[in-house]
């Protein structure tokens, strides 16, 4: 009776138990390994229970469950019955039998108190799965009486559910065994992982001793309990310890096995798909391959025969060897994920998300290696410079999008799907996960990295951004490309290292490719607006734009150069013999001035571009751009249109959908208008009195096109400038012929001969009132007699012409050409402004008082003529600051010099001073100096200029040449004549002056230091004109002249 | 105009030696070019020209006639704005110039302008041989000895001048 008491009590306490075991198996982590321990101790004090020695009478775990202890063994436990309860049993046969055959049944299947020893137990290494040796020693303790036993608990019996209390006993036992034994070698493994460098091997290490323990686990169960339930429910027996041990591994799994997986999968990968590593240690691929392949222990040797290999078959053997290791690698892998899938890990588990991270992973890396830097078409053709060949094979136009698919179709998806095979067997082939776009997720990642780049190099970048546009599909991908693209943008370019028209043609790039991505124009919005805020805060902005929409003239007059140049030379031997004509191109160094100093690359050229292009659009879409920013204003109004559209649901609030869609637009919108025109009317300005021509073709369409943009109004005085320049060539011309005719008449009615005919002069009126006020300068000086004639005529001729109007000069606007003819050189400058121009004609002449305390040759150049700044200022009536400025015109050019001892002196430099130490006596090849040839001149100058301007010839007189040049002749006589006065030699007499200045004061010298010395002080200067040799003779001669005493410690002056 | 300008905002202030140097070789090449008879200078080093060397010959008609004396300048980073250190090197007896060679004259103290030079202070000091300014005397005995004892000052001078 009690027996049946005991029975339901027994049944209902064990039924939520189970229950209750496996919620605390995953949820109460806390070491449950030593609260087994602890709960032993405390067991371990009291006498043993009675039960200890009975035949087992009760050891079912159910108390133990009740007190939370689930994992608690059998054989630890003491009876949770009450002393002698089954003793008090009247059904006590029945219950001595169960617990016999319990005893028998639960020592039989209980495991050793010790983790099973891998390398004995793992049978598997010959290739056939065998019993380790702990089945087979099991299968051997295994006698009749214990089956006997085991049928008995399983079958028969008092059990209400068959089997199920040693089925959970053993679930237990396998349970108790693995956290005690197991868990702690898993433990272990982990804390080596910082100590051993190979992942592999650990991973390898845990997945052995898993797979060995689980593999006994289940034969154990499988050959002794199995059979009997199996004959009831199969499948429903088997799960629930299925469950269990799976549940138990993955929870003491160590923390890093999940890094570990990943680790190695990538490894694994990496070399499969030839991805360069980015850890340098490869993977060991031999480790999951079996140990004993024989082809394992011939890596190493091959790798030492291969370093006595030629290079080209290194190179094949390399590439053999990359092939058998990736077929390694595949192997491995392929063993790896088997044996997860043994152990419970792969499918659904740990295995299968690191291989899907790891996947994931090597498909961006891929990406980034394969597409990062390369947005151009050439770059994506370019093969991977790693001999890929999965890469090579790539056609050579193919779009990333190709490439990509052609790799995932080629190398990612096979393997992926051959590992899919594994853990999965059942699924179909196709059921991949939609890797292309992933990819493409990860292409769009990097160029949205390397937006930068790619709109620097727009439009060779096109691909780039064509790889954009489709990922471009979301607000949020769209708000990651602009804030990237900002912060980018607030790095590279809007900073003060950047220049204004780096900064523009970015901008430019810009507008144009987010236009392509979006043809709204938001993100446009995003970005732009900070580069426009930007811009405006630089001064330059207009200049720089207004010079790019001025830019084309450029081309116009370098073709008008050449011209010019190639008229000069052909034409010159008609006018000189032959003899003079080779001379004069051997001396002759022309040199052209340039128009500007500016870089072409500093123009924005894209501008001019952009606006000629708009010149070419219809007549409606010019409208179109007119009306925009008037019929947005107007839209929100306008209820009747049926075509109005919401703004796309990520603009900005400063969006406005019809703000312009053309790049001019988008730059004239940035500046004030006035701020723009003002400028405008400024560099026009310039730009009108610099051109020579009068064909203002350009100009005209430009500022037509401006008119469109910016009103009529606002255009007129840049109109009226170009008019007054159309208008001044009809009267150029007319006073022209007028005033030549005069003098031509004149001069034959005179008989005297034509003069000064070779000065051309072209005048240009303007309008003061509509030209940019500063540039009306009123600048005052002399102009040079001949110069000021012709003037003087042309004034005469104007009055007669336009009655009541007179002509005031703008002396300091206007350009010249000059040219220059000095002794070793002759230049030809194209725009010298005129100040310039007057100052250089006055240095052809000298002074009223001469500078005679200049040396004919200073710092080894001959000094030409020479004047102080008050003598040009009385000369010229010009300003101080004008000379200055003149004089600083053509120090930059190296014709002027200033003189050393008097810094308002200036002197032309004849010859360039010498940068060299002439080691010995120099000898100048002397050459007969040009006579300067007045029909020569007067052919190449004319050339029309503004009408302010002169032509001016000037150059250095030739009687100044060819007194320095007999001076040079001389020297060489003199020199061998006065011997007996050493200081007569004219290269020793400022070193005489060093000399006896450094050995008055500074004591003895030796001829070397005074060497030193004076080629410290001297060579500067370029006064050192001789060598150490020569300088010894010099002081010798001195000493003979009594000057000068040798001691030994060297040259001593000589007390006067 | 345009001259200066630039060339003051080509001068930052680390370039003020550079600019030391520019004008002592300019005052080097005005004595060499134009030497004054009876004073000459020479750098010591011609890799620093901060330090010099110069020479006064005694004027005629005086104690010093005959003799040269020994001078060495030592020129501040911010010369010409602050006068150089002056001091006899060859040993002086003189009623301004103490027995260690410095000397007490006022351009090289808080009369110095910038406008003076190498030259015009080997002059001036080659005046003040012949022309002592015996009121504020460094040398006491020199000053009392110039007037009263020129026997004894020759003697004594020729006995400092032997010590070199």
């Amino acid at each position: 009776m009690t027996r049946r008491l005991q029975r339901p009590r027994n049944e209902n306490a064990s039924r939520p138990s189970t229950v209750a075991m496996l919620l605390s198996g995953f949820h109460i982590p806390q070491e449950p390994h030593r609260q087994v321990k602890k709960r032993r101790i405390f067991y371990g004090i009291f006498p043993p229970a009675a039960s200890a020695s009975l035949p087992t009478p009760l050891a079912t775990p159910i108390g133990s469950f009740n007190e939370n202890t689930p994992l608690l063994p059998p054989s630890a436990q003491a009876s949770p019955f009450p002393h002698g309860q089954g003793f008090s049993n009247s059904d006590g046969e029945a219950f001595v039998t169960h617990s016999r055959a319990w005893h028998l049944a639960t020592s039989f299947l209980s495991f050793p108190d010790s983790p099973f020893d891998v390398s004995e137990e793992d049978s598997n290494d010959l290739g056939v799965a065998r019993d380790g040796v702990y089945l087979r020693r099991k299968a051997d303790l295994c006698r009749p009486e214990t089956r006997e036993a085991i049928s008995y608990l399983m079958t028969s019996g008092a059990n209400a559910v068959p089997g199920e209390n040693l089925v959970e006993w053993y679930t237990c036992e396998v349970r108790r065994h693995f956290l005690e034994y197991i868990r702690p070698m898993l433990d272990e493994a982990e804390r080596d992982i910082t100590s051993k460098a190979r992942p592999e091997h650990q991973l390898s290490d845990i997945i052995l001793q898993l797979r060995v323990t689980c593999k006994i686990y289940y034969s154990v169960y499988s050959t002794y309990l199995l059979p009997y339930i199996a004959k009831v429910d199969p499948i429903a027996s088997v799960e629930p310890f299925h469950r269990s041990l799976a549940s138990i591994i993955a929870y003491c799994l160590p923390s890093s096995f999940p890094l570990l997986l990943r680790k190695t999968f990538y490894a694994y990968f990496t070399i499969i798909l030839s991805l360069p590593s980015s850890n340098s240690t490869v993977a060991d691929v031999g480790l999951f391959t079996s140990p004993h392949i024989p082809g394992a222990d011939e890596t190493v040797h091959s790798t030492d025969v291969e370093l006595e290999l030629e290079d080209d078959e290194k190179a094949t053997m390399d590439q053999v060897e990359a092939n058998r290791r990736r077929e390694e690698a595949r192997s491995a892998v392929f063993k790896l994920v088997e044996s997860l899938n043994a152990i419970e890990l792969m499918a659904n588990g740990v295995g299968e998300r690191e291989f899907a991270v790891v996947i994931d992973r090597i498909a961006g890396e891929w990406v980034s290696h394969r597409f990062c830097g390369r947005y151009t078409d050439s770059d994506l053709d370019v093969a991977d410079a790693d001999g890929d060949t999965s890469m090579a094979k790539v056609s050579a136009s193919a779009a990333s999008a190709e490439i990509m698919k052609e790799w995932l179709d080629g190398s990612l998806a096979p393997l992926v799907r051959s590992v899919m095979k594994i853990i999965h067997p059942g699924d179909p082939d196709d059921e991949l996960p939609p890797l292309l776009s992933r990819l493409a997720h990860r292409l769009a990642r990097v160029r949205i990295k390397e937006m930068f780049d790619i709109i620097v190099d727009f439009p060779a970048s096109m691909p780039g951004i064509m790889d954009l546009i489709p990922t471009l599909n979301t607000p949020i991908a769209r708000l990651v490309l602009t804030s990237t693209f900002a912060y980018t943008l607030h790095r590279r370019l809007l900073h003060q290292g950047a220049s204004t028209v780096n900064i523009l043609r970015a901008y430019i790039n810009m507008i144009k490719c987010f236009q392509i991505l979006d043809a709204k124009g938001v993100l446009l919005d995003r970005v732009g607006a900070r580069v426009r805020r930007y811009l405006s805060t630089r001064e330059d902005t207009v200049v720089e734009i207004v010079k790019g929409i001025l830019c084309y003239e450029y081309d116009e007059e370098d073709n008008d150069e050449q011209d010019e140049n190639s008229v000069l030379g052909p034409m010159s031997p008609a006018k000189d013999d032959l003899m003079n004509f080779k001379e004069g191109l051997r001396r002759r160094i022309v040199i052209d001035a340039d128009v500007d100093d500016e870089d072409e690359e500093d123009i924005l050229k894209e501008i001019s571009t952009e606006l000629q292009a708009c010149a070419h659009m219809g007549a409606d879409k010019k409208n179109e751009v007119l009306g925009a920013a008037a019929a947005a204003s107007l839209e929100d109004l306008d209820f009747d249109d049926m075509e109005w559209q919401p703004d796309p649901s990520d603009a900005g609030p400063e969006y406005r959908r019809d703000k312009g869609t053309d790049i001019i637009s988008h730059l004239f919108t940035m500046l004030e208008s006035t701020k723009f025109i003002n400028e405008f009317q400024n560099q026009l300005g310039k730009r009108l009195l610099l051109q020579p021509t009068s064909e203002f073709l350009r100009e005209k369409a430009t500022i037509e096109l401006l008119k469109v943009r910016f009103g009529e109004n606002e255009m007129q005085n840049a109109a009226i400038m170009l008019k007054d320049l159309s208008e001044s060539r009809k009267i150029d011309t007319h006073l022209r012929d007028k005033t030549i005719g005069k003098h031509i008449t004149s001069s034959l009615l005179s008989g005297k001969k034509l003069q000064d005919e070779e000065t051309e002069i072209h005048l240009k009126v303007i309008s003061r009132l509509f030209w940019p006020q500063h540039m009306i300068s009123e600048g005052d000086f002399k102009l040079p007699a001949h110069i000021a004639n012709t003037v003087g005529r042309f004034n005469h001729e104007f009055e007669l012409f336009k009655k009541s109007r007179k002509l005031n000069w703008l002396k300091e606007e206007g350009y010249a050409i000059v040219e220059l003819e000095l002794t070793d050189r002759a230049y030809r400058y194209k725009q010298v402004p005129t100040y310039a121009a007057t100052l250089i004609h006055a240095f052809g002449g000298l002074p009223d008082v001469p500078h005679n305390d200049i040396p004919g040759e200073l710092n080894g150049g001959l000094v030409g003529n020479a004047w102080s700044i008050g003598q040009l200022t009385e000369k010229l009536s010009m300003s101080t600051d004008l000379i200055r400025k003149s004089l600083d015109y053509w120090v930059e050019r190296h014709i002027l010099t200033e003189y050393p001892l008097d810094c308002n002196v200036y002197y032309v430099m004849e010859t360039l001073p010498r940068t060299d130490i002439p080691a010995s006596r120099r000898t100048t090849p002397h050459t007969s100096p040009i006579k300067r040839d007045d029909q020569h001149s007067a052919f190449v100058t004319p050339r029309r200029r503004r009408a302010l301007s002169f032509v001016s010839e000037s150059s250095t007189d030739t009687e100044g040449e060819d007194a320095g040049a007999r001076k040079e002749e001389q020297t060489p006589a003199r020199q061998d004549a006065d011997d007996d006065d050493p200081l007569a030699n004219p290269r020793f007499t400022m070193a005489w002056n060093y000399i006896s200045g450094m050995l008055t004061n500074q004591g003895p010298m030796t001829t070397d230091r005074i060497f030193n010395t004076l080629s410290l002080f001297l060579i500067p200067m370029g006064g050192l004109q001789f060598d150490a040799v020569e300088l010894d003779q010099f002081m010798m001669k001195m000493e003979e002249n009594g000057r000068v005493d040798k001691t030994p410690a060297g040259w001593k002056m000589r007390r006067a | 105009m345009s001259v200066s300008s630039t060339s003051t905002n080509a001068a930052p202030a680390g370039a003020s030696v550079t600019n030391v140097t520019k004008r002592l070789q300019k005052e080097l090449m005005q004595l060499m070019m134009s030497p004054s008879p009876g004073v000459s200078a020479f750098p010591d080093d011609p890799s620093n020209l901060l330090k010099w060397t110069g020479t006064i010959a005694g004027p005629d008609g005086t104690y010093f006639e005959g003799k040269t004396f020994k001078l060495s300048f030592s020129f501040p980073s911010d010369y010409p704005l602050q006068p150089p250190t002056v001091v006899f090197k060859t040993p002086m007896f003189h009623p301004n110039v103490d027995m260690a060679g410095r000397i007490c004259l006022d351009i090289l103290k808080d009369k110095w302008s910038a406008v003076y030079n190498i030259s015009s202070i080997l002059l001036s000091l080659q005046s003040l041989l012949g022309e002592p300014n015996n009121k504020s005397p460094l040398n006491g005995q020199a000053a009392q000895l110039w007037d009263e004892d020129p026997k004894e000052y020759r003697r004594l001078l020729e006995k400092r001048h032997q010590e070199e």
